[in-house]
């Protein structure tokens, strides 16, 4: 909560886009697209192939450069203050941004030490046991299933307790099981204040709670509610 | 603090592209093959007598290193490419120079390590003398300035359809300041020439890597960020 020059008190929001514009050359992705994420939310992202969302994700995540508009988390710019913004959030895509020739706790020590964890050995091993992966910790990513690696990829995420977590249709290529599990985790992060980004094109979420639905159409929000 | 936290990323990154050779042999293994063939072929294709074999060496040991390092440029991505870890890279909440000097060290190593075994082999096949300790005052500016353009320039090429093609075209052109360099100091330490003609090539690659160390990391930002 925000006190204001009048003396009132407003909603901070954790993620503020205004006025996003995105063009790949003449085709225009993202469309003056404005979104808030309040705290400890769950908004789904809902939209046909093409119509924007890994595009929209991809930009909050930093990985893509936009053409103008304001991406904020938390009051940081994502284009004046990089490195506090992306220590805020996590991204879980289509890819799981892992190295398959290394074990899974290589790969979670290697990305704790980039986020900069002090007892980063102990968080490993608590996210993992929270996520099903204490007995393939020793285990090279190239040997996992798939179900595994998305596992794996959801621990990277939540190592450094971001305030934002971002997931492109997670949903995709995970069993009754995993997706049960991703719940719960949703469930747990909600608890900690944590808020939820994802996109999904199929009428099916993996999170069965409150959520705030948006349908994105050539670039542009649409409220479903 | 700021300056520690960037040192140990810098390391973090380092070793974990050690941890991946370890694993993967993507690097190290086939640029000393390709280099030590380059040697072989040289070997063949130039008699070599005592009285010439002071001129031709620098030219083929860098000619080799610098031939093998293009062959290592884009194996340097490969691991990255790979289930996209790269992205993963660039969603770290750490700068993108920190990623583009991450890689120039390691490659700057694994070509120290590879130089180190082709030294001995030409030693042997041309009969010379090379002094290891004014060698390595040579090789870190060398590799130094081969592995800053060549980082850059293989970052540029690496979306392009024909970057087999694009790399080499970039690359060697650029290069040419620091393959002199690299040559006529190696040519001075082999003849005993004056500390000063040494002196005066080692500054140049020393100027080119400083630039490169400012083009380089500003440049690598602007194409991850396309």
């Amino acid at each position: 909560m925000l006190l204001t020059s009048v003396g009132m008190y407003v909603v901070n929001s954790l993620l503020e886009v205004e006025n996003l514009e995105k063009s790949y050359g003449r085709n225009r992705v993202i469309n003056n697209l404005s979104l808030a994420v309040n705290s400890s939310e769950v908004v789904v992202i809902r939209g046909a192939n093409g119509s924007g969302k890994t595009t929209l994700l991809s930009i909050i995540s930093s990985l893509v450069a936009y053409d103008s508009g304001v991406v904020k988390i938390f009051g940081k710019d994502l284009r004046s203050d990089p490195h506090e913004y992306r220590s805020q959030l996590a991204f879980v895509a289509h890819q799981p941004f892992l190295y398959s020739q290394l074990t899974v706790r290589e790969n979670l020590e290697f990305y704790a030490q980039l986020n900069s964890l002090d007892d980063f050995r102990n968080t490993i091993l608590e996210k993992t046991s929270l996520i099903g992966l204490s007995d393939r910790l020793d285990t090279k990513v190239s040997t996992l299933s798939h179900g595994y690696v998305k596992r794996t990829a959801i621990a990277r995420a939540l190592l450094h307790g971001p305030q934002l977590l971002l997931f492109d249709e997670p949903e995709s290529g995970l069993d009754r099981e995993s997706l049960g599990l991703l719940e719960e985790i949703i469930d747990s992060e909600l608890k900690k204040g944590t808020s939820i980004l994802m996109t999904t094109h199929s009428q099916e979420i993996v999170y069965k709670g409150v959520i705030r639905n948006q349908r994105i159409s050539k670039g542009m929000l649409v409220d479903e509610n | 603090m700021r300056i520690k936290k960037y040192f140990y990323h810098l390391f973090v990154m380092v070793r974990k592209d050690f941890l991946l050779e370890v694993r993967s042999k993507d690097v190290v293994l086939p640029v000393f093959i390709f280099s030590f063939l380059v040697v072989v072929t040289f070997n063949f294709a130039l008699e070599s007598t005592p009285n010439t074999a002071n001129l031709i060496v620098p030219g083929i040991l860098w000619v080799s290193v610098l031939f093998g390092a293009m062959v290592g440029f884009g194996r340097m991505f490969l691991s990255e490419s790979e289930q996209g870890a790269f992205q993963g890279l660039l969603t770290a909440p750490i700068g993108r120079d920190v990623i583009f000097f991450g890689k120039v060290i390691s490659n700057v190593l694994f070509l120290l390590l590879i130089e180190s075994i082709l030294l001995p082999i030409l030693v042997v096949l041309f009969n010379v003398t090379l002094s290891p300790l004014y060698m390595l005052y040579v090789s870190i500016p060398a590799l130094f300035g081969i592995s800053l353009s060549g980082m850059l320039f293989a970052s540029i090429s690496m979306n392009m359809r024909a970057k087999e093609v694009m790399l080499p075209i970039l690359f060697l052109p650029v290069v040419v300041p620091i393959i002199l360099g690299a040559v006529e100091s190696t040519y001075a330490v082999m003849n005993g020439d004056n500390l000063d003609q040494f002196l005066k090539w080692i500054t140049l690659m020393i100027v080119f890597d400083l630039i490169y160390s400012v083009l380089g990391p500003v440049s690598f930002t602007m194409i991850v960020e396309d």
